[in-house]
């Protein structure tokens, strides 16, 4: 349980991270708005994910899937990274 | 603990002035002095460090002084200096007392966002986001029976089926409470993980272009060499006072006394719900640097302010607060039936050991009734103290914790629960009735003048734990007449009665 505790906690922060600074860098708001948005969404995904993780019968399961998820979200952060925003 | 806190700091400014007000009455009769002659003769009192701010928080009609937050050198500092409060008499100009003379509002407040201690406020924010996930995931494990058992409550039935009962009409009803309470709180104490990777990954670590989007912009210049003499500041905020629709809070100011110097003067539109008003001046030709209103506002600020607005209940009266006062202590119940269903649930698991079901449920029973006695003494102690006795605040919070861990530690192995819970409510009872006596006989003269003067707030509390000790007794005289009809089998079911 413990396990599984800590992977849902890190993968939530993780995933939460990386969708939030998508969703800035996609949206089309000012930036005031899209922090705005980013912090909520930020903590809703992170709460989401936590409670994936704990669905899961797994720790290994568990990682298995938002491992993925992390990867493609990641991969997607590096590659907006190379449009400049600002 | 967070929720009975938060509860209670929904009240802040009203024990704020049932503390202090008894100690320092303002003359109400006598006019108020002129607030420029009052920063002058501070700052000649005080060292002042010219390079820190000043903010001065208005007389409210809660809180009848003036706030002063003076940087102070102290070379034992980490940056050489120290913020210090003192409350200061508007008619006299006289420095009443330090805040942490009168420390138990504040210390309750303190509890409630950072439990006092030193990078407090991240722990709090983790309680937060584990309090959003247990009711996202309660919701998942209720889902079907939302609507079907919505005003279910058993009364009849056996014990487990009350606890459920309570836990789930509690939860269900008070969601939308909850939800707001979670994600505020999670806003106010765990934003920073967000603020960093946005600092980090898209400002490229300019943290200032950061705030400046989000509508926390700060004008950052070395204080110039030349002095100037501060009048026009004070034009300028009393010229913002008389403002249609505003309620002046309080001011900042930067570079006292110095040819650069500017003045944040903040307050509220009261027409709007939770609009900021917020105009900062550059002192020596009145220019406008900045300004926050209804008109000009930032959505993160503005989104943050309606966040910040719910959660201490601040835009409406004292019956919006009592609302929300009474849904604290019913979530505060939801979570302590929580955590009895969990410990009697582990308790029927072959694996589960003896010894950490013997500290959940001191930690519980201990916790919960422990922090109710710890605030009873509290508020003994912030009476009977002489205002006059050095560090009083740190023998206010000693108390406390004194209090909270001997009720931890009376809790630990305890046989019959019932009769401990009624024991405790019963000492809770007569603490707050000693309390409301010692207020009667220390200060009639002035609890009556004060009344008369319209600080209504001394005698609310008086009520208020009056109310409290009512509620007590009659709590503990219902769990000694259930303790009375099935004592016989009571006994060694430590939690599970």
């Amino acid at each position: 349980m413990w396990l599984k505790s800590l992977a849902a906690f890190a993968w939530g922060v993780l995933l939460a991270i990386c969708i939030v600074l998508l969703s800035f860098h996609l949206l089309p708001f000012a930036a005031g708005l899209k922090l705005f948005i980013g912090l909520l969404l930020g903590f809703c995904v992170w709460v989401t994910v936590m409670a994936y993780c704990y669905s899961r019968n797994t720790t290994k399961a568990a990682n298995m899937v938002c491992g993925k998820w992390f990867a493609v979200t990641a991969a997607a952060n590096v590659l907006l990274f190379y449009i400049p925003v600002y | 603990m967070i929720f009975w806190a938060g509860a209670i700091t929904l009240f802040h400014d009203e024990v704020a002035q049932w503390a202090i007000t008894p100690h320092h009455p303002v003359q109400h009769s006598q006019q108020d002095l002129p607030l420029g002659s009052i920063v002058e003769h501070k700052l000649a009192e005080y060292p002042v460090d010219q390079d820190g701010r000043l903010r001065i928080n208005m007389p409210t009609t809660l809180v009848p002084y003036y706030i002063f937050y003076l940087d102070i050198i102290d070379e034992l500092a980490e940056n050489g200096r120290q913020t210090m409060l003192i409350l200061v008499d508007p008619k006299t100009g006289e420095t009443v007392a330090g805040i942490d003379d009168f420390v138990l509002s504040q210390f309750i407040y303190h509890l409630h966002y950072n439990f006092n201690l030193p990078g407090g406020s991240y722990l709090v924010g983790i309680v937060a986001l584990v309090f959003l996930f247990a009711l996202v995931s309660g919701v998942f494990i209720h889902a079907r029976k939302l609507f079907k058992h919505f005003f279910q409550y058993r009364v009849d039935k056996q014990r487990r089926d009350k606890l459920l009962d309570l836990h789930t009409v509690v939860g269900v009803m008070t969601l939308p409470f909850t939800l707001m309470y979670a994600l505020s709180g999670l806003i106010l104490n765990l934003a920073i993980v967000f603020q960093l990777a946005f600092a980090m990954f898209i400002y490229q670590g300019d943290q200032q272009a950061l705030l400046n989007d989000a509508g926390f912009e700060r004008v950052v210049e070395p204080r110039s060499s030349n002095p100037m003499v501060m009048d026009n500041a004070f034009k300028l905020i009393e010229e913002a006072r008389q403002q249609d629709d505003f309620e002046l809070r309080n001011v900042i100011f930067h570079h006292y006394g110095a040819a650069n110097a500017t003045v944040q003067v903040r307050g509220s539109d009261t027409a709007r719900f939770a609009q900021r008003d917020e105009v900062t001046y550059r002192i020596a030709n009145g220019e406008v640097v900045n300004q926050v209103n209804a008109e000009q506002n930032n959505a993160f600020r503005q989104g943050r302010d309606v966040f910040v607005s719910l959660h201490f209940a601040n835009f409406a009266g004292m019956e919006v607060r009592m609302l929300f006062f009474i849904l604290a202590m019913a979530i505060s119940a939801m979570i302590v039936t929580g955590n009895m269903l969990w410990i009697n649930k582990r308790q029927t698991l072959r694996q589960s050991s003896p010894r950490s079901i013997a500290i959940a449920s001191a930690v519980t029973l201990g916790g919960c009734g422990g922090i109710i006695v710890a605030t009873a003494v509290g508020f003994l102690f912030e009476r009977l103290l002489p205002a006059s006795l050095i560090s009083r605040g740190d023998w206010l919070i000693g108390g406390f914790v004194a209090t909270l861990l001997v009720v931890i530690v009376m809790s630990i192995n305890v046989t019959n629960i019932k009769r401990h819970i009624s024991r405790l409510l019963l000492l809770t009872s007569a603490l707050l009735l000693i309390t409301v006596m010692a207020d009667w006989l220390m200060f009639a003269e002035q609890i009556i003048t004060l009344w008369q003067d319209g600080f209504t707030a001394v005698i609310g509390v008086q009520v208020a734990m009056g109310f409290m000790a009512a509620i007590g007794v009659f709590s503990a005289l219902k769990l000694r007449d259930v303790e009375q009809a099935n004592a016989p089998e009571n006994l060694n079911h430590p939690i599970s009665n």
